[in-house]
């Protein structure tokens, strides 16, 4: 037995809370979703089984072609979230780097915000087509202005 | 008889019960965010709401739980099967997860570490799975672009999520929750971090899809979004980890900008009873934060209409995450000038 508890406490009191917590997590999940297939009621229906399109007949496959942007987006949000990991890093050393280390980082946001002002003007972030006619309407501008 | 009991391990057992305890509390705190959430919105909409099951409807929650135990567990032919009851198993339990760092006073939480902050980031990044899987695997056109949407958003809300929080750790010096509470002694972060508070709210409100960000379930467009081929339990657990995720973002938010469990004000300071208010009743006082800001999500969806899509992306990338950026850097700034290095 004192070995057994030995074993135990030599975890300490943090550990087997947590793990007690993400076990009762996981488990209260599992005894909802078996919970409610067990209990369920079963019925059929003519129509039931079809992706629900409000009532219309399906016409196309389910899987859709998407539009680019998405994978645009998510780009840029593994560029810009690693180069936030970094900052991450600095935030909690920001006493022990000194001045040394703030400019460091301040040049780095600063080529950060560069390339995100850099995204913006050249429309990577514009959703509508109202932004990109407005934008297209610029550029052709700029350019006249050029030529003359 | 019983020499085996040893100190230590009493405190590992009572560290467990409070775990439970925790964690039921927060759950039932999150199932009554809906009955909060319907008797609210009536109120503001001159109604009435659930008020029939029980006194002032309290019962309506019990109802609605053992109904929807009981219906079925209907599982669509066409959807990819295993990725379909993962969606809402993660996320529910993820949200859930996140609670485990968050102290309530000084002697209350279930675990604590160096990285609590860094945990509820990876939280937030994997609780993007849900939404995503759930939309794909439901195979339907409405869920596809629901999930597609989210997925969109949640990661771009997520690039300033964490940069706008990283003013507050400049300040702790630490990702420690309990640090960054301590730290707050005197004057809460909310004050010298306003331009963090303000990147964070958008993100908070963004984490847990709530009205103005509800985009990926907005039904005037999408039918149900991601979980348009759910239904009986499977949606409910969708549902439950929205409340959850507020549960645990107000009560997040509390922690990292308004002082945790530190009295408001001046009342540690109330002659007589000012020892009392400061140091005996923590948990009331971050209950009663926490419970300002669940009333605050509710608000919003209140009073808030949807924007579209596109200017929730701008919002995102050309305002709040240029806000976080400057936070830091001034905060960094401050931070360092009055240290005097």
């Amino acid at each position: 037995m004192d070995a057994i508890v030995a074993l135990i406490t030599r975890l300490g009191p943090e550990f087997w809370s947590t793990a007690l917590y993400v076990v009762a997590v996981f488990a209260i999940c599992a005894i909802m979703l078996i919970g409610s297939a067990l209990l369920g009621g079963k019925s059929q229906a003519r129509a039931r089984n079809e992706p629900f399109e409000s009532g219309v007949v399906s016409a196309s496959p389910e899987r859709l072609r998407l539009s680019a942007k998405f994978y645009l987006v998510a780009m840029f949000f593994v560029i810009f979230d690693v180069e936030a990991l970094f900052l991450y890093a600095y935030a909690v050393s920001a006493k022990e780097v000194g001045w040394m280390g703030w400019i460091e980082v301040a040049v780095f946001i600063f080529i950060l915000t560069a390339s995100l002002v850099y995204l913006a003007r050249i429309g990577a972030l514009d959703w509508t087509p109202h932004q990109k006619k407005r934008r297209a309407a610029r550029i052709a501008a700029q350019a006249a202005g050029k030529s003359e | 008889m019983f020499s085996w009991i040893t100190p230590d391990l009493i405190a590992i057992v009572w560290g467990m019960v409070k775990a439970i305890i925790i964690l039921l509390g927060m759950v039932l705190t999150a199932a009554y965010m809906i009955w909060l959430e319907r008797r609210l919105l009536a109120l503001w909409q001159d109604r009435y709401g659930p008020n029939r099951v029980g006194p002032l409807g309290l019962g309506q929650v019990i109802a609605d739980m053992i109904k929807i135990f009981f219906k079925e567990d209907w599982m669509p032919p066409f959807a990819d099967k295993f990725t379909f009851v993962l969606a809402p198993f993660l996320a529910m339990s993820l949200m859930m997860l996140a609670f485990v760092f968050i102290p309530m006073t000084p002697n209350w939480g279930v675990s604590n570490t160096n990285m609590a902050l860094l945990f509820f980031l990876a939280i937030a990044g994997l609780a993007v799975y849900a939404v995503m899987l759930g939309g794909w695997a439901s195979n339907s056109k409405y869920s596809l672009l629901g999930g597609l949407r989210s997925t969109a958003q949640t990661i771009s809300y997520e690039v300033f999520m964490g940069l706008a929080l990283m003013g507050v750790v400049i300040q702790a010096g630490s990702f420690n929750l309990r640090d960054i509470v301590a730290a707050q002694d005197g004057l809460w972060n909310v004050f010298p971090q306003i331009l963090g508070f303000i990147a964070w709210v958008p993100a908070a409100l963004a984490v847990v899809h709530r009205t103005p960000f509800d985009l990926p379930e907005a039904e005037s467009e999408l039918v149900q979004g991601y979980h348009t081929e759910y239904s009986g339990m499977k949606f409910g657990m969708f549902m439950v980890s929205e409340y959850v995720g507020i549960v645990m973002v107000s009560g997040l938010t509390v922690t990292l900008f308004f002082g945790g469990w530190d009295a408001p004000l001046w009342f540690d300071r109330i002659p007589g009873i000012g020892a009392f208010l400061g140091e005996q009743i923590p948990f009331v006082w971050f209950a009663a934060k926490t419970f300002i800001f669940m009333a605050g999500y509710i608000l919003v969806r209140a009073a808030l209409p949807r924007p579209r899509y596109d200017q929730i992306m701008s919002a995102a990338w050309l305002w709040c995450l240029p806000i976080a950026l400057i936070n830091l850097l001034i905060t960094g700034a401050v931070v360092l000038w009055r240290a005097g290095a």
